[in-house]
C-alpha cells in the first residue's frame, strides 16, 4: 500500500468484495469466492466499440496500403471513403463515454494512466519481477500502452485529415502527413498486437473486459495497490452470475 | 459511499491534479510519464508531418537498395519506400491476355484501326526514364518505360480536321482520360508496354497503358482499350472528382512538385 500512486483515505472500503453464488465450487471452499468489478458497462462499451472501429480501420487501411490486398477488392473510392469515415469516428466512443454522467470510472481510468511512480518504474525495468505491490488497476505497461495508442490515434487522425482535406496545404506537408500516417499505423499495429497478445495470455484480465469482473485473488496478485481506489460496484448485491 | 463519490468526482474533473489542491498527493518520484509519452508521440507526429518530405526522401533512398519499386518484396511495404501504390477504381484488375489484346483507334479519323499487341510492338519503339509522380504525393524516381509514341498511332488513323482532343477508354470499363491533340503529339506521351525492363504487368496497367510523363499519374490510364478522336474532351474519372484536367506535374492541382522533364 505504501507504494500506491494514489493513496486514498477510504482504504479497503472501496474494494467491497461481492459474494459469489453459494454453489460455486471454488478451490477455496468454505470461504466465499470474491470478485471485483474492474470495468463497468461504459468502460466495456467504449473499449469494444473502439476496438471494432480500429479493426475496421486496420482492415480498410490494409486494403489501401498493401497492393495485393487492394487488388482483391478494388473499388478504391469506396474503400477510401469507408476508411476515412471510420477514422473520423475513431474518438466518438471514448468521447461519448467520457463526457456523459456514465463516465466517472472511465474518467478516473484516464487520470490513473497519466503518472508512473518510482516503484512502477522498477516493475517495468525488472520486467515485472520487482515492485508488484505498487501495481494499481492498470500496470505501468498498460498505462504506457494506453498513452501510446492514444497518441498514435491522434497523429493518425490529424494526418488523415491532412491527407483527405489538406488540399490547401503545401505539398511537402501532405507528403509528410502520408509518411507519418504510414509509420504511425505500423506503430499502432505493433502496440495493438502486443495488447491482444497480453490479453490472450491473461484470461482473467481479458474476461474482465467482457464480463466486467475479476476474481479478488487476481486483484491481490496483479493489482494490490488498486485497493481503496475504486467505488464499490453499483451491482455489488445480486450481481449476475 | 457519498464521500467516495465526491472523491471520485474530484478526480474525474481534474481538480485533484496538484498535491496542494486537496487531492491525494502523489508518491515522491511520481512522474507523468504516461502523459509525456502521449504528448511526445503527438509532437513527433507534428514534426514528422512538417519535415516529412525530407524524411520521406531519406528513407526512400535508404530503402531503395531493398525495395523493388514495382511493388514486390517486403521492403516495398515499409513506410517511405519509393514504390508504386496500385490503384484500381473497379473490383480487382481487368485481366487482358496479350494475345487477345486489341486497341481500337476511332472517332474523328479517316482510317479507323484496331491494333493487336503484336502490331503495337512492331511500331517504332521509344524509351523514357522519368519519375512517376502521383497527385497524392508519392513519387517513384527514375522509372524506365518503353512503348510506342501516341502520335505514331494517331498518324496511322489520320485524325480529321475536326478532331481537337483524344479520349481514352480502359478495359476496366469505368476509367476515362483525355488529352488535347497538341498534348497527344508530345514526344513524352507513350502507349507503354514495358516498365522497368519487363512487359507491363496487369496491376500496372498491362498489357498496354497510356503514359503521359509530364502529368500526374491519374492521366496515365491503365489497361488502355480505346483511343477516340473527339472535338472536345469530357473530364476523366478523377477529374470528375475534382482533379485538374490539365494535370501538369508541379503546375496543377495546387501542387508545386518538381516538374518532370
Amino acid at each position: 500500500m505504501a507504494a500506491t500512486t494514489h493513496p486514498s483515505p477510504e482504504g479497503a472500503e472501496g474494494h467491497r468484495p461481492a459474494a459469489a453464488p453459494a454453489k460455486g465450487a471454488e478451490p477455496g471452499a468454505g470461504r466465499p469466492a470474491l470478485r471485483t468489478l474492474r470495468f463497468d458497462l461504459t468502460e466495456r462499451v467504449v473499449h469494444w466499440t473502439s476496438a471494432v472501429v480500429v479493426l475496421s480501420l486496420t482492415a480498410t487501411g490494409a486494403f489501401l496500403y498493401v497492393p495485393s490486398l487492394g487488388t482483391l477488392v478494388g473499388h478504391r473510392l469506396a474503400v477510401e471513403d469507408a476508411h476515412v469515415w471510420a477514422g473520423v469516428a475513431v474518438f466518438a466512443p471514448v468521447l461519448g463515454g467520457v463526457l456523459g454522467p456514465w463516465g466517472r470510472r472511465l474518467r478516473h481510468d484516464l487520470h490513473q494512466v497519466r503518472d508512473l511512480g518510482p516503484d512502477e518504474l522498477d516493475w517495468l525495468r525488472s520486467l515485472g519481477r520487482l515492485g508488484r505491490s505498487a501495481l494499481g488497476k492498470f500496470n505501468p505497461g498498460q498505462k504506457l500502452s494506453t498513452n501510446a495508442m492514444a497518441g498514435l490515434l491522434v497523429v493518425l487522425f490529424a494526418t488523415g485529415l491532412v491527407m483527405r482535406w489538406g488540399n490547401f496545404m503545401p505539398v511537402g506537408m501532405r507528403t509528410g502527413a502520408t509518411f507519418v500516417h504510414d509509420v504511425s499505423a505500423f506503430a499502432l499495429l505493433a502496440v495493438v498486437l502486443g495488447h491482444i497478445g497480453f490479453a490472450l495470455s491473461h484470461p482473467n484480465a481479458l474476461r474482465s473486459m467482457v464480463t466486467g469482473w475479476v476474481p479478488a485473488r487476481w486483484v491481490q496478485r496483479h493489482a494490490p495497490a488498486w485497493q481503496g481506489e475504486e467505488l464499490p460496484p453499483r451491482s455489488a448485491r445480486g450481481e449476475p452470475r | 459511499m457519498e464521500e467516495m463519490s465526491d472523491h471520485r468526482l474530484s478526480i474525474g474533473t481534474g481538480r485533484a491534479e496538484g498535491p496542494d489542491e486537496g487531492g491525494p498527493a502523489p508518491a515522491p518520484g511520481t512522474r507523468p510519464l504516461g502523459r509525456r509519452l502521449f504528448l511526445g508521440i503527438v509532437g513527433a507526429g507534428a514534426i514528422g508531418t512538417v519535415f516529412g518530405q525530407q524524411l520521406q526522401s531519406w528513407v526512400g533512398s535508404a530503402l531503395s537498395s531493398l525495395a523493388n519499386p514495382a511493388g514486390g518484396g517486403l521492403a516495398a511495404l515499409l513506410p517511405g519506400a519509393d514504390r508504386f501504390r496500385l490503384y484500381t477504381v473497379t473490383s480487382g484488375f481487368p485481366e487482358v491476355h496479350r494475345a487477345a489484346y486489341r486497341l481500337s483507334v476511332g472517332g474523328l479519323v479517316s482510317n479507323p484501326v484496331t491494333l493487336t499487341y503484336a502490331e503495337l510492338l512492331s511500331l517504332p519503339r521509344t524509351q523514357l526514364t522519368r519519375d512517376f509522380q502521383c497527385v497524392t504525393g508519392w513519387r517513384v524516381p527514375g522509372v524506365h518505360w518503353a512503348g510506342v509514341l501516341l502520335r505514331d498511332v494517331l498518324a496511322l488513323a489520320r485524325p480529321t480536321a475536326a478532331a481537337k482532343a483524344v479520349a481514352f477508354g480502359s478495359y476496366d470499363g469505368v476509367y476515362t482520360e483525355s488529352l488535347t491533340l497538341s498534348e497527344a503529339h508530345r514526344s513524352d506521351v507513350l502507349l507503354a508496354y514495358e516498365m522497368l525492363g519487363k512487359p507491363l504487368s496487369t496491376p500496372h496497367g498491362g498489357p498496354v497503358r497510356l503514359y503521359v510523363a509530364p502529368m500526374y499519374g491519374y492521366k496515365s490510364a491503365k489497361w488502355l482499350s480505346s483511343i477516340t478522336l473527339v472535338e472536345q474532351a469530357k473530364p476523366g474519372f478523377w477529374e470528375q472528382q475534382g482533379y485538374a484536367v490539365q494535370a501538369w506535374v508541379g503546375r496543377s492541382n495546387g501542387r508545386n512538385d518538381a516538374p518532370i522533364a
